[in-house]
């Protein structure tokens, strides 16, 4: 007998979730990857966001967030294949789960769980915010009208679980 | 005064006749209407009395009608300490009056006034501490009897309580005239603007002033609740201002933490109790309650009033009381020759039955004729006190002002205004002016607008009103305390001088006012006594809350972050026990029978084939080409020449020489290692590597991966045929892959890190697979292997395992000081090494002769289990403990790992045990391991 598996979203029974005016949606299928090391500027050119905490939008509608000096995640968008390491490839596929918010009532919500301020004045189009959710590391990057949740995958069924009360609440 | 008295229309302005409210108040029922406070329908009903003192059980009725007072703390349901003034009134709401023993109206504990003598300032301090340990009698006694609500310690936390964050350039506390000008000039600036107001309405208590006045607020609450760069937060309480302009504000189940650039205070001033003899007694109300009374609720106050107060406040009090059909029996400016000494109560003391006047000399004490004006309300005015204690909190101070007879704010912090009656702005024109400037002065600090130019003066001053020292006392310098003038007179007598500490002796300004109410006439006074002057006078230090904070709501939300392995489910529907590490929760047995389960599925791994949930073990990717070397100089093993595909053990120890984590290293490339951690080290071992590195300043990259590989260890002899029945790319032959090999590949197309690991002293193999492929392989797994006889295993049947083969945990059979040659794995350590963490520490500890020693050993036969911590004796002496211990499916009797004296470690000794019952058991030391002590199983 020969099986070949194929991944599965461990958010795939909890989302999507809509409530009030807010949506909340599985990406955790969706193609992300990690590079993290020196040589990260002569790999991605003009897709390197020019400091920490910025994202840029690439042409295929992917999007590269820069979370540190040397560190980028890209969010549906092809991996680049580094010819020499570093940059080190990270395992954000499984890593990292990722939700998918939108509606107007996402900032409220996240007013009950993170203590950045994340209306559009303080943190724009395409800001990356590093910081805490509902009490877990989370990265948070503001894409127009949607915003991109990223914690832990293990982590990922209590986050939509504090986001849902979050919303009720709301 | 009796009977109801509720003004006819238009008198009443919130609330709705059309809309009856039903509600009860000490058991007994009365009728109210919408747009009521609790205290409004009481007050309409007739009912003066809402609470009993704090120490001798008087009667107390409503001061402020604004939640700024103790006298109309209520309960409600569980709920203690609601201030009824501010509580709207609902429909069946059941109230009932707090610190009283029998009844409010028949308090078996009223007449603990006449015992006042006995209970001078400083009682407590002397009275109830000896002998030693009396305290611990006295302390609930006095608690019950002095108490304020009932705290109800069996009611869970309830839901829907949250926090939440705000952000905003301006924050204005007080929604008043002077708040809402200041918000509005603030916005119009550009700024973004939060206003704070306790109220049910903006604007609220102006609502019922002058015609004029009332237009005026609505209209400014009309264009701040339209003006979209303005949040409101309301009906919500500010409780806390602290550094860098954090606000902590109460909103229903939520708590508010905001952070503003710049802060507008406008909380307004409070009318302050004039102090004469029985100045607590129900039916003394300030002018501003008086208005509200009437113009709010349409409650009329009573039938002949007394006023206290200057021109030309005095004459609009007498018209607003002629508005309700209340006489003015009386006015009486401060400035004139007698000023009131005593208020006759009516029976009980539940009202109002006469005020006396007198003249006083200059130690406040009343001489000469006495005159006494029958009335049933007296009504004050003209002595206020700033509600600055908000802007105290975050560093400014309220130092008395001779000139307005009053406390004024200074040392505002940096881009804090203070606007309206605070600022002593009481004329609401004023207030108004001085809201607006404050609201253009801080979009100025902010950038954002023009220099508004200086701020306009505050012309608002105090009637010096003298505070009266009756020679027969019950005259309240405090009223939620119970503090009199002679409390402080004794407080001073004693040798206190400072308001500091008299404050402390007396607890003066110490109940839920916060002496908001008391702070103006404590000072005045205790400057008296001490013969200071009271120019620049500090109120005593102002801490938070403002106001009381129920503890649910400083509890908020419940947070308790779980880490689920994509096997969570599938655990959970086959019957698992789940069991907590750290923020994982990892299935312990499966089924009912603990035992049972956990023998059945340890003879699952020995005869055939069971799965074992490994995915919380911690995970990092070391790369670069100082991986290998960085392993060397951290760990204690060698790892410089560890071939590609192989794994060896890592134990990590910390500097003082003590194991402080456990795991393997897996060399993937010569600059790629994957080591993995204890399950709750994952975190400190990562930290421990950035800081390490951080010094060694190597060329090697870490990358947490924990969550990225999920881990399932598949084990027993018949572990290869179950694999060899998925597709996969690696040769899982003995010989292709010996134990302790490592491979990367594919397994039924997944992506995986194969090891051959032996920690349950079987065939093993610990499959990483990713963590989106870990479900659906252990389901595969589990189908694939039902002939062969295939379970899951849980965590408690591998501890059982690993102890038969004698493999330790770290943490359990481990302390914070275990060395690794007290836990017996001076194996694991290189000597070789020039460096390694805690090498220098365990060289200067092996010159010493060892002092214990983990080891193994048996219980006879018919032994059960005992549990880790038990003590293990020589004679009477102690001489160590045991750290694990299990029935052994394998070997068929008890067997377990000890610390012991190194004496008793060589196998074959006897030494005992003592179980949780006391009883001693003669345990047997054994060498290790327990089992298979040739390693013949695991490398099969």
């Amino acid at each position: 007998m020969t099986r070949t598996l194929l991944p599965q979203s461990p958010l795939g029974e909890v989302l999507p979730v809509q409530g009030g005016d807010v949506r909340l949606s599985d990406a955790c299928l969706r193609p992300r990857w990690g590079l993290k090391g020196a040589g990260l500027a002569a790999l991605l050119g003009d897709d390197l966001p020019a400091r920490p905490n910025l994202a840029v939008r690439r042409g295929d509608g992917g999007l590269i967030a820069r979370i540190g000096a040397t560190e980028v995640i890209g969010l549906a968008c092809p991996a680049p294949s580094p010819l020499q390491n570093p940059p080190w490839t990270v395992p954000r596929t499984d890593m990292t789960c990722w939700i998918v918010a939108t509606g107007g009532g996402v900032v409220p919500m996240m007013a009950t769980l993170c203590a950045v301020d994340l209306c559009e004045a303080a943190t724009p189009d395409l800001t990356v915010v590093q910081t805490s959710v509902a009490t877990i590391a989370a990265i948070i990057i503001r894409d127009g009208e949607a915003w991109h949740l990223l914690a832990d995958m293990a982590y990922g069924r209590y986050l939509v679980q504090a986001l849902t009360q979050s919303i009720v609440k709301v | 005064m009796s009977g109801p008295s509720r003004l006819p229309a238009p008198h009443g302005r919130l609330i709705d006749r059309g809309k009856p409210v039903r509600f009860t108040f000490e058991g007994r029922a009365y009728e109210g209407f919408a747009g009521d406070t609790l205290a409004s329908a009481l007050l309409a009903n007739g009912r003066w009395v809402m609470s009993r003192s704090f120490k001798y059980h008087r009667p107390r009725g409503p001061w402020s009608l604004r939640g700024l007072d103790a006298n109309t703390y209520v309960q409600v349901g569980e709920q203690p300490n609601l201030a009824a003034c501010t509580l709207p009134l609902t429909e069946n709401v059941s109230a009932r009056a707090q610190n009283v023993l029998g009844s409010l109206d028949r308090d078996l504990l009223a007449g603990l006034g006449w015992l006042k003598p006995f209970f001078p300032a400083g009682f407590y301090y002397r009275s109830f501490f000896r002998p030693k340990g009396a305290w611990q009698f006295w302390e609930p006694l006095i608690a019950r009897l002095a108490g304020l609500g009932r705290v109800a310690r069996a009611t869970p936390h309830p839901a829907g309580q949250d926090k939440a964050y705000a952000h905003a350039q301006v924050a204005v506390i007080g929604g008043g005239l002077a708040g809402m000008e200041a918000t509005l000039a603030a916005a119009e600036a550009g700024a973004s603007v939060l206003l704070i107001d306790d109220g049910m309405r903006l604007g609220g208590d102006l609502l019922a002033g002058d015609a004029a006045v009332a237009s005026r607020v609505e209209a400014l609450a009309e264009a701040v609740a339209h003006n979209p760069a303005v949040q409101v937060i309301a009906p919500a309480q500010c409780v806390g201002w602290y550094a860098d302009h954090w606000l902590a504000v109460m909103q229903a189940k939520r708590l508010w933490k905001i952070r503003a650039e710049a802060v507008v205070l406008a909380t307004g001033a409070l009318e302050q109790p004039p102090v004469c003899r029985n100045n607590d007694v129900p039916g003394i109300v300030p002018a501003e309650a008086v208005r509200k009374m009437i113009r709010l609720w349409g409650v009329r106050p009573g039938d002949q009033a007394v006023v206290l107060a200057p021109d030309p406040e005095a004459e609009a009090i007498r018209a607003l009381l002629d508005e309700a059909g209340t006489t003015a029996v009386a006015v009486r400016a401060p400035d004139a020759g007698q000023t009131l000494v005593e208020v006759i109560p009516a029976p009980g003391k539940r009202g109002v039955r006469a005020a006396v006047f007198q003249a006083v000399d200059d130690q406040g004490e009343p001489h000469g004729p006495a005159e006494s004006i029958p009335c049933d309300v007296i009504v004050t005015a003209g002595t206020v006190q700033p509600l600055g204690q908000l802007a105290c909190h975050a560093g400014a101070q309220l130092a008395y002002d001779p000139a307005r007879h009053g406390f004024v704010l200074q040392g505002l912090a940096p881009r804090a205004f203070a606007a309206g009656a605070v600022a002593w702005h009481l004329d609401p024109h004023a207030a108004a002016a001085s809201g607006k400037h404050a609201g253009q002065a801080a979009a100025q600090a902010l950038g954002l607008a023009a220099d508004p130019g200086p701020a306009p003066a505050a012309a608002g001053m105090n009637a010096p009103w003298r505070v009266v020292r009756h020679p027969k006392g019950m005259d309240f310098i405090d009223v939620d305390e119970d503090q009199t003038s002679a409390d402080l007179a004794t407080a001073v007598a004693e040798g206190f001088t400072h308001l500091e500490h008299i404050k402390r002796y007396t607890t003066t300004g110490m109940g839920p006012s916060q002496g908001r109410t008391s702070a103006l006439a404590s000072a005045r006074l205790a400057r008296h006594l001490t013969e200071q002057a009271l120019d620049g006078t500090l109120v005593t230090t102002q801490r938070p809350p403002f106001a009381p904070v129920p503890i649910r709501t400083l509890a908020g939300r419940g947070f308790a972050p779980e880490r689920r392995t994509p096997m969570d489910t599938w655990h959970r529907a086959a019957g698992a026990s789940m069991m907590p590490a750290g923020a994982w929760w990892r299935p312990a047995y499966y089924g009912a029978e603990r035992e049972a389960a956990i023998a059945a599925e340890a003879r699952q791994i020995r005869q055939d084939v069971g799965l074992i949930d490994v995915s919380t073990l911690g995970g990092i990717d070391l790369s670069g080409p100082d991986a290998a070397t960085f392993l060397n100089r951290l760990y204690t093993f060698a790892y410089l020449k560890q071939p590609v595909g192989k794994v060896r053990y890592a134990l990590l120890c910390e500097e003082t020489g003590a194991i402080v984590d456990d795991g393997v290293a897996a060399r993937l490339a010569e600059d790629r290692f994957y080591v993995t951690t204890t399950t709750t080290g994952a975190e400190a071992v990562y930290r421990i590597m950035l800081l390490c590195n951080a010094q060694w300043r190597m060329a090697v990259d870490f990358t947490p991966v924990t969550t990225a590989w999920a881990g399932i260890t598949v084990a027993g002899p018949k572990a290869r045929t179950l694999l060899e029945r998925l597709p996969c790319d690696v040769a899982l032959d003995a010989q292709s892959f010996p134990y302790l090999g490592v491979r990367e590949g594919t397994l039924a197309g997944a992506p995986v890190r194969i090891m051959r690991t032996g920690f349950v002293g079987e065939l093993s193999f610990e499959l990483h697979v990713p963590y989106t492929y870990a479900a659906s392989l252990w389901s595969l797994l589990m189908e694939m292997g039902q002939d062969l006889g295939v379970r899951p295993v849980g965590i408690e049947a591998q501890r059982v395992l690993r102890l038969e083969k004698g493999h330790i945990i770290i943490g359990q059979d481990t302390d914070g000081l275990t060395t690794p040659a007290e836990a017996a794995m001076a194996w694991a350590v290189s000597g070789k090494k020039p460096a390694f963490q805690g090498k220098r520490a365990l060289e200067i500890l092996d010159r010493a002769p060892p002092t214990r020693r983990l080891t193994g050993f048996r219980l006879p036969e018919s032994a059960v289990a005992v549990p880790e911590g038990c003590l293990c004796l020589d004679g009477s002496t102690i001489t160590g403990r045991v750290t694990s211990c299990a029935a052994s499916p394998a070997l068929g009797h008890v067997i377990g790992l000890a610390m012991l004296a190194p004496a008793q470690a060589a196998p074959g000794q006897t030494f005992i045990i003592k179980d949780e019952a006391g009883r001693l058991l003669t345990a047997e030391t054994v060498a290790l391991p327990f089992i298979d002590p040739d390693n013949q199983r695991q490398a099969l």
